[in-house]
């Protein structure tokens, strides 16, 4: 009867290793190359000018003008959506970024150098790790004031320390390694090992790691321009959207439902392309028959 | 011209794995080193090349404190790995590997390193095919010819080898054993052998010293080590190998 059972599991476990490997990174890449063309080219498709109000189509259903209705104002939501792509994806990348650039030298002087430069730094983190991360962002924007850039240094200077210390602990193992050893011994300078030795042993699971915060960040940031303290309306950024349309949920729904679904797909796409990348560099994939 | 290990203990928490270790190593002149798994060879070479910290005052080079420095001191004390595939960089390839200390030590312009390089290879038994793989595409023995080939383009004064011919094939092997008393007569370097295979290094060493619990318990010229070897631990290597080598 065992015997039986296991037979049975074999399918359905090829199918769930086939879906979480390739396929998942297939689907993710699909969802993410729709986004980035729209990001690209989102105002030229648009159907119609996304800030262009008409008041006397106002919260209307949707239709062959407006495909997905309009907002309070009467503006199109799919044409909106649409040129929004590139605000909103772009900074949630432009984050990611600022991250990055605070994490990795961070990271890598802490794992280098170690002794009190390592203590310091990672002291640092520590103390902005202490902090409640929504809350800090929060506490940098009020003090920056409400807008998008400052929505952006504020998630980056909150979100920074946990990456550098992936980046800190990935350094350690790297550096630790026979041939860094070598090189050493060979004369190289620190930077050249850096650049040709670590950087490239530590970036791949730095990038899966980043891709997969990248959800994260999208989310935030659409919950900061939703609370007001991102982008600021005409802007046609998907938090922002949430925000302006809350008030006439009942009246008509889909105002609030479109750029909700639009986040839920953009995070969906940026897990899955980070899900798949994760699981391609997995070594300890299980045996595959 | 000399590096010397004098008195030199190093513990692992509780666990001590060198106790009191004198070594002196001579330029010209090729030192085997000998013992069981675990008696402390690996930790003595490392110490020596500066891979791991030694105390102060324990290391002399010319009669001077030595402080070994992986960066700054390659190219006086150079150690090769045990494991040539984890001590070769899987991003570059041969070629590139071999080039790495021409460029960075012997500041030598791309065409001319290129060409020395070419030329490390075919004295190591390459071909020129494996200039452009990478180590993880090429087999034991040949990265293990790579590893030496990148020792030997750092020309250090002393070269310290661990276990230098255990990846490779018998032909191979005996390649490899006459360059090494090549490079040591022409560079005038100094050798530290790693090695199990006493009768490889009867062909090699000038004096072989036996390691036991983290101890020197014998060193002697290697005629007279196989002659007469006192501790019981050098009585049966010795007795080993005459059993292993093949009957006249």
């Amino acid at each position: 009867m065992a015997y039986v059972d296991s037979a049975k599991s074999i399918p359905l476990s090829r199918a769930t290793s086939l879906f979480r490997g390739k396929t998942t990174f297939l689907l993710g890449s699909l969802f993410l190359s729709c986004f980035i063309i729209l990001a690209i080219g989102g105002e030229a498709f648009a159907p119609n000018p996304p800030n262009q109000i008409d008041l006397l189509h106002r919260l209307s259903a949707p239709s062959l003008t407006y495909p997905l209705g309009t907002d309070h104002l009467g503006r199109c939501i799919l044409s909106r959506l649409m040129t929004g792509t590139a605000l909103s994806l772009g900074t949630a990348l432009t984050t990611a970024g600022l991250i990055l650039a605070i994490a990795l030298p961070v990271g890598l002087l802490s794992a280098l150098c170690k002794g009190w430069v390592d203590a310091v730094l990672m002291r640092i983190a520590d103390i902005f790790l202490a902090f409640p991360m929504l809350v800090f962002a929060l506490a940098i924007i009020g003090y920056l004031g409400a807008s998008l850039t400052s929505a952006v240094i504020g998630v980056a200077l909150a979100w920074w320390p946990g990456l550098a210390r992936l980046v800190r602990t990935l350094t350690l193992e790297a550096a630790s390694k026979e041939y860094v050893l070598a090189s050493r011994q060979c004369g190289q300078k620190p930077l050249n090992i850096i650049a040709k030795h670590i950087l490239p042993q530590i970036l791949p699971p730095l990038l899966v790691v980043l891709s997969l915060e990248m959800a994260g960040l999208l989310l935030v940031l659409s919950s900061l321009s939703f609370l007001g303290l991102g982008a600021q309306p005409p802007a046609a950024e998907w938090g922002a959207m949430l925000n302006e349309a809350r008030p006439f949920f009942a009246e008509r729904p889909s105002v609030v439902l479109a750029p909700g679904i639009v986040i839920i797909l953009a995070v969906l796409s940026f897990n899955l392309v980070g899900e798949g990348i994760r699981f391609q560099l997995d070594k300890r994939k299980p045996y595959r028959w | 011209m000399t590096i010397e290990a004098r008195h030199l203990s190093i513990a692992y928490g509780s666990n001590q794995v060198l106790s009191e270790v004198s070594l002196t190593l001579h330029p010209s002149r090729t030192t085997g080193l000998v013992g069981r798994s675990g008696c402390g060879k690996s930790t003595l070479a490392k110490a020596m090349t500066g891979i791991i910290p030694a105390p102060q005052e324990t290391l002399f080079h010319n009669h001077q404190i030595f402080f070994p420095d992986l960066s700054k001191t390659g190219d006086i004390i150079h150690y090769m790995w045990q494991d040539p595939l984890a001590a070769l960089s899987p991003f570059l390839s041969a070629l590139d590997l071999i080039c790495e200390p021409l460029k960075a030590i012997h500041k030598l312009p791309k065409a001319e390193r290129q060409r020395k390089a070419r030329d490390l290879l075919h004295m190591v038994g390459l071909e020129d095919a494996c200039a452009a793989k990478r180590p993880h595409q090429l087999s034991g023995g040949q990265c293990q010819r790579i590893a030496l080939a990148r020792a030997l383009a750092v020309k250090p004064k002393f070269l310290v080898l661990d276990e230098p011919l255990s990846a490779l094939d018998l032909v191979t092997q005996e390649q490899i054993t006459a360059l090494l008393r090549k490079v040591r007569a022409e560079m005038n370097m100094g050798l530290l052998i790693i090695s199990h295979d006493l009768q490889t290094l009867a062909k090699l060493a000038d004096d072989i010293a036996v390691m036991e619990g983290g101890r020197i318990v014998e060193h002697k010229e290697t005629q007279e080590f196989f002659a007469t070897p006192e501790h019981p631990l050098s009585r049966r290597f010795v007795e080993i190998s005459k059993y292993s080598a093949p009957a006249a």
